[in-house]
């Protein structure tokens, strides 16, 4: 267990079955959970030196809003109450939450419930002052507007959790101080287990969907594009464009989307250009593999296309035959058991925990409009290498790189890159964003965003190179860059800026020390082609009286720091 | 009397769902001979409530009746020690 997450359970309740089912669950991460013992909430939210917190990589808080609010407590037996300080005790609450969130790198909050069987006041229940469901709405809210923003803290929401039928258990609640049934606690563990994945970067980032009988009813390539069903006053075509409606709605959070699908691409890419009730267009989709061949082959083509890494991808097919391939071939892939009811694939798409990250930042929102630029500059540099060099096309690009220093404007974009970059990473390390903001405040270091644009478009903040001066010598620590815009010379453009720093600053020799992982040889490729030096154990090192060389092709800009960062 | 080969089949089902939630080292062996209380037991006294509801859902929903085996352990003022001590408890009583 030693690659394990560590997580800490706080309870107002005994919570050692969810810890159990937690540990034992074999969905990735692999965890290792430990309860705070039964009732240990605030007792251990505010003591940093209890033994419960050693080595606990994350920490869930699940309470009832009886254990932090008395005012509630006696709002449930109708007293009459001021609802403002219920408030007061859920701010106190999130005072201890926020205080003990530096302990931990991810902290989960679930929100509170009440029971479906319990009536309150029935048709009063949301009334202002008054209902205990009103009462309670406004202690989750504030809790939203205290935590919902802290880049540690995430809010889990409990209801989907309790509102299964026989969701508490009263039983087991008098006999053993656990109050709700096995269901409860394995839906919290998929949520848990999902955000924590979403931590790690380990959330997928294509969805890659058949045509026939996928995104539409019907086989195109016999009934043609104008018999499709899709849309219209059909249960069937309804349902598929609520499908697409949510896979467009995925694009929006950072997804992107791609085509396989066993078709004459002129004729599918004709239906998805022409029908009029599609939702989704060419421009939606990052790429396509239309074609006769096996999908497995076309999916890693695709995926080699996209500089994604195979396990990013999810894929949606009706046919299980064509799944059963697919996860045989490529089981990193995740391959969705789609119902055989094309009705209930709108449901089946939205109940997928595997999307969610702990940011969503702007680069995420275009990232579905940058693939498309992406595929219009390999389509640009198909057309040079038949007429001419990668200098040539890379001129042709008019590129330009900014060189931000790690700021208040830039942090969470660099937190997150850090986290989820796999390929082009040199050490893999993951940090929250505030032990990074820590890190680089030391004055013998240096961490800056390396923004990439073109005539294409902005592909936003994708770099991270960082490094740290020892004397006469330096090593490059972070060296990190997005797969959309790797092997255009922007890693280079890196090299030279962080090469140039440590040479302003009395360094002699810099170094750059590898640490593989089962993903990162993109990484130890570019360095070996870097020029520098290569040393033992996969080191390599750049003599710093000469300067690095930078692209000609690249404009360089350097953005000074408008803003300060603690300790900075 | 319910049959008790239908009690035991009820009370594997429940040692497999409790198991779900017990640490490796706890986890039951589906057999008579399986101690759940007293010294050599592998589960401690949260483990054994969580189990004997188990057994009670699974047998209620088979045979149609189950009695409520907390309650009546305690009443009855009986230590069952291995699940074949509480097949046998559970098969006096229905």
């Amino acid at each position: 267990m030693s690659n394990s997450e560590h997580v800490l359970i706080l309870s107002d309740f005994n919570a050692e079955m969810m810890a159990g089912l937690m540990s034992n669950d074999v969905e990735s991460p692999a965890v290792s959970a430990k309860t705070g013992g039964f009732g240990q909430v605030s007792s251990v939210l505010v003591n940093s030196g209890h033994p419960a917190w050693e080595d606990k990589t994350a920490a869930i808080v699940w309470t009832h809003p009886e254990s932090v609010s008395q005012v509630f407590v006696r709002a449930k037996l109708m007293e009459s109450v001021d609802h403002a300080e219920a408030l007061r005790e859920v701010d106190k609450f999130c005072d201890e939450i926020e205080a003990a969130s530096s302990r931990v790198q991810t902290m989960l909050v679930t929100t509170w419930s009440l029971p479906d069987r319990s009536r309150g006041y029935g048709m009063l229940d949301f009334r202002q002052n008054l209902g205990i469901r009103s009462l309670l709405a406004s202690m989750n809210q504030r809790l939203a507007e205290r935590l919902g923003s802290h880049p540690g803290i995430f809010l889990l929401d409990s209801s989907p959790w309790l509102s299964a039928s026989g969701a508490y258990d009263p039983k087991m609640w008098y006999l053993a101080k656990v109050p709700f049934s096995k269901d409860v606690f394995k839906a919290a563990v998929k949520d848990v287990k999902a955000a924590l994945r979403g931590m790690k970067g380990l959330a997928r980032k294509v969805v890659i969907c058949d045509l026939d009988d996928t995104l539409w009813g019907g086989i195109v390539g016999e009934v043609g594009w104008e018999n499709l069903r899709l849309g219209g006053h059909d249960p069937i075509g309804e349902a598929l464009v609520d499908f697409q409606k949510q896979l467009k709605a995925l694009t929006r959070r950072g997804v992107i989307l791609a085509i396989v699908s066993k078709n004459t691409e002129e004729i599918a890419l004709e239906a998805i250009e022409s029908h009029p009730e599609m939702v989704l267009r060419k421009a939606d989709f990052a790429g396509w593999r239309i074609n006769w061949t096996d999908k497995a082959q076309n999916i890693a083509d695709l995926m080699k296309e996209l500089n994604l890494g195979i396990n990013s991808a999810v894929f949606l097919d009706d046919n299980p035959v064509e799944r059963a391939r697919v996860a045989e071939a490529l089981p990193e892939v995740l391959v969705v058991d789609m119902p055989k009811d094309k009705m209930l694939y709108p449901q089946t798409l939205a109940q997928l925990d595997c999307f969610d990250t702990p940011t969503l930042s702007e680069e995420d929102r275009k990232r579905a409009e940058m693939y498309q630029l992406e595929r219009e500059r390999r389509a640009a540099q198909q057309q040079a290498d038949d007429v001419g060099s990668m200098d040539e096309w890379l001129h042709s690009l008019e590129m330009s790189v900014q060189i931000e220093p790690l700021q208040e404007a830039n942090q969470q974009r660099i937190g997150q890159l850090l986290n989820k970059t796999n390929q082009m990473n040199l050490s893999t390390r993951r940090m929250s964003e505030s032990e990074l903001v820590e890190w680089a405040s030391a004055p013998n270091r240096g961490l800056w965003g390396f923004r990439v644009a073109d005539k294409f478009g902005d592909a936003g903040l994708t770099g991270i190179a960082s490094c740290e001066i020892d004397g006469e010598t330096a090593e490059i620590v972070d060296f990190i860059l997005s797969c959309r815009v790797m092997g255009r010379r922007v890693e280079e453009t890196m090299v030279h800026h962080v090469v140039g720093f440590a040479s302003q600053n009395g360094v002699k020799k810099i170094k750059a020390r590898y640490q593989p992982t089962a993903k990162n040889a993109p990484c130890l490729k570019f360095w070996r082609q870097s020029g520098f030096e290569e040393l033992e154990n996969e080191t390599f090192a750049w003599d710093c009286s000469n300067p690095y060389p930078q692209h000609e092709a690249i404009e360089l800009k350097i953005l000074e720091a408008t803003e300060t960062i603690p300790g900075k | 009397m319910a049959d008790r080969t239908t009690i035991l089949e009820c009370i594997y089902t429940a040692i497999n769902e409790t198991n779900e939630m017990l640490p490796a080292e706890s986890r039951l062996e589906p057999q008579e001979s399986e101690k759940v209380t007293g010294e050599e037991a592998k589960i401690d006294s949260l483990g054994f409530v969580t189990l004997l509801v188990a057994i009670e859902r699974e047998v209620e929903a088979k045979t149609g009746g189950c009695p409520n085996l907390a309650e009546e352990l305690t009443e009855a003022d009986v230590e069952l020690t291995t699940i074949g001590d509480i097949a046998g408890f559970i098969s006096e009583r229905t």
